[in-house]
């Protein structure tokens, strides 16, 4: 057909070079993350796993190569638009002291409004519903500061979605959390992409809670994409060889279907 | 922060700046009962009275007013941007930027004769004193910067660019004459001595635009505050953003030099005690640091007019007093910076 156009969904990373000013983190790295599903990208410190997360986050701009989301080259379209489309939250995040969880929560209202910023009626409902899926109604009118770690958290996800955006970006949202709060967030998280069909992008550090709630995996060393696919395929035990130097035993979950690691030594270590 | 304790906040200020503001009015060699200025208000008073009040006190606490206020918001807007509570235009130099500035300017059109100093320069000197605030902050952001902004390096840039333009204000002085060097000492030191109705003319409409800009620009200033990835995140461009609002607060800095002279702290006390009082919204914050500003700067010069009257003290020295160690305490309590 004459004209024909292909909208590539989901996020297209093309022949991307991206790091800091005299340090190259990423050279021509090419990737696409699926629309609809959650990635989970892992690496080891220093693997141009973050740098990556920025570089869509468009925090970091690209030395070259594009990325394109559902289409649209996101260094291209103005921020504004491009956060109606795709919500961050950045590791740590910070706000204001004696900001409330209500009042947090409705800056994700921030792209869409103009002038003052006033709240219409459409925008209470949307910062209702918000609070309401991140199980956070009972607190809102709590100060950040008086939230447990997983609230805080969950806070800060309602924030996300109220930019009402079909992907958010994530960059280890569960980093100081305890293992039942890290449980507890991605839970929320996979509960977001089943029940909202939001796309979900994130760092994560733990391995197994990678390979449980993440329907692909990207595993990066050195700035390059080693391993991609669904964690089957990615979670074994050559990968982890290669990707943090280690020697694990991987099992299947029965339960999930998904393979895990359950002891695992340090290479270095043990030749030395 | 909910709405009511806000506005219970904003009565208590109001209250308060009025009871400074008539204190300042009454209180001078000619000492004005509360009374007696209202009957002057409304044209009953003695001529000596009317004079006081209306040629000398009433401009002067109104030039007190609109600088209290500017450089307050001024110093709202930096903490804001560079995040960092030890921001303020006199800290990183903008004042000083500008004043020096001003000096210069009056030297080369003046010869070394300050006196001579004709009408228009009066309205030429927010503008000199403007490019002098942005030659500072074009100085220090551009030393600053490395791979991105870091605030405690900005912060630092700056103290360093403030010494450096103080210093050069002190050469510059040296060249004038004695009766001039002492008014120029205004400059560095900060002073409202001299003001009239016509710096009120130049000065209201431009800083009263610029803080109805800022107001007009609160959520930015709170999206900026929940740093870098989080304001892109949310679709603010961020170094526009940052390089407007810095922009209005240098011009806020520097029509306030331009017409009190090289005036510390103010910036840096009144967001500080603002935000304890209404929280770091700035839909809240900006005014009511204004107003924190206005009593600050009002209550000084009434300090420093008459505490050794009738030698008149610098404001700028007044409000150092206090200020000094009021930054003391906020580097003490930050914390740890990487």
């Amino acid at each position: 057909m004459k004209g024909m156009t292909v909208m590539s969904d989901g996020i297209v990373i093309k022949n991307l070079t991206s790091g800091y000013e005299d340090n190259l983190i990423i050279e021509e790295l090419n990737v696409a993350i699926p629309k609809g599903k959650i990635t989970v990208v892992i690496g080891a410190n220093g693997s141009g796993k973050s740098t990556l997360l920025k570089t869509i986050a468009r925090v970091l701009k690209p030395k070259k190569g594009e990325i394109l989301l559902d289409g649209f080259n996101v260094h291209q379209y103005s921020s504004k638009n491009i956060a109606k489309l795709m919500a961050v939250l950045p590791q740590g995040p910070k706000a204001p002291s004696g900001l409330t969880v209500e009042e947090l929560v409705a800056y994700g209202r921030f792209p869409h409004k103009k002038g003052f910023g006033a709240l219409d009626v459409s925008d209470r409902e949307v910062v209702e519903e918000a609070l309401d899926i991140c199980g956070m109604k009972e607190l809102r009118d709590r100060t950040l500061a008086n939230l447990s770690g997983g609230q805080h958290q969950r806070a800060w996800i309602a924030m996300t979605l109220c930019q009402k955006t079909d992907f958010i970006l994530l960059d280890e949202p569960t980093t100081y959390l305890d293992l039942a709060h890290q449980l507890e967030i991605l839970t929320l998280l996979a509960k977001l992409n089943q029940k909202e069909a939001r796309t979900i992008v994130m760092v994560l550090h733990e391995l197994n809670m990678a390979s449980r709630f993440a329907d692909y995996i990207i595993g990066m060393k050195e700035g390059k994409i080693v391993a991609k696919g669904p964690p089957v395929n990615v979670i074994t035990s050559e990968n982890l060889r290669q990707i943090y130097q280690i020697e694990a035993e991987i099992m299947i979950d029965e339960k999930t279907q998904k393979p895990f690691y359950l002891t695992y030594e340090n290479i270095s270590l043990r030749n030395s | 922060m909910k709405r009511r304790s806000f506005q219970v906040t904003m009565v208590g200020l109001i209250l308060l700046l009025l009871l400074v503001s008539t204190l300042s009015f009454s209180l001078g060699t000619l000492a004005l009962s509360p009374l007696e200025i209202l009957k002057t208000l409304i044209g009953r008073g003695t001529q000596q009275q009317e004079l006081a009040l209306f040629v000398i006190r009433l401009p002067r606490i109104l030039i007190a007013l609109l600088v209290g206020a500017a450089l307050a918001v001024s110093g709202t807007i930096l903490q804001s941007v560079v995040d960092n509570d030890l921001a303020e235009p006199g800290i990183l130099g903008i004042n000083s930027g500008a004043a020096l500035f001003v000096v210069i300017y009056i030297y080369l059109t003046n010869g070394n004769n300050y006196y001579s100093m004709p009408d228009f320069t009066i309205f030429t000197m927010p503008f000199i004193a403007l490019s002098g605030g942005l030659v500072a902050a074009v100085l220090i952001y551009g030393l600053a910067w490395k791979q991105g902004m870091n605030s405690m390096r900005l912060l630092l840039m700056g103290i360093a660019v403030n010494v450096a333009f103080t210093s050069l204000i002190i050469i510059m002085q040296l060249r004038f004459n004695n009766q001039d060097f002492n008014r120029v000492l205004m400059w560095t030191s900060g002073s409202l001595w001299g003001t009239s109705w016509i710096y009120v003319g130049v000065a209201a409409p431009v800083i009263i635009a610029l803080i109805a800009i800022t107001i007009y620009g609160s959520r930015y200033l709170d999206v900026l505050r929940m740093g870098e990835m989080t304001a892109i995140g949310l679709g603010v461009n961020v170094l526009k953003a940052q390089r407007y609002l810095i922009f209005i607060a240098v011009a806020l800095a520097a029509v306030a030099t331009s017409v009190a002279g090289n005036i510390s702290f103010v910036g840096l006390m009144a967001p500080h005690i603002s935000r304890k009082l209404v929280g770091a919204r700035h839909q809240y914050l900006t005014v009511t640091a204004m107003l924190v500003g206005m009593i600050l700067v009002v209550a000084a010069d009434m300090i420093a007019r008459n505490l050794f009257a009738p030698i008149e003290l610098f404001i700028g020295a007044v409000i150092s007093v206090i200020g000094t160690p009021y930054f003391i305490y906020l580097m003490l309590k930050q914390d740890h910076y990487e």
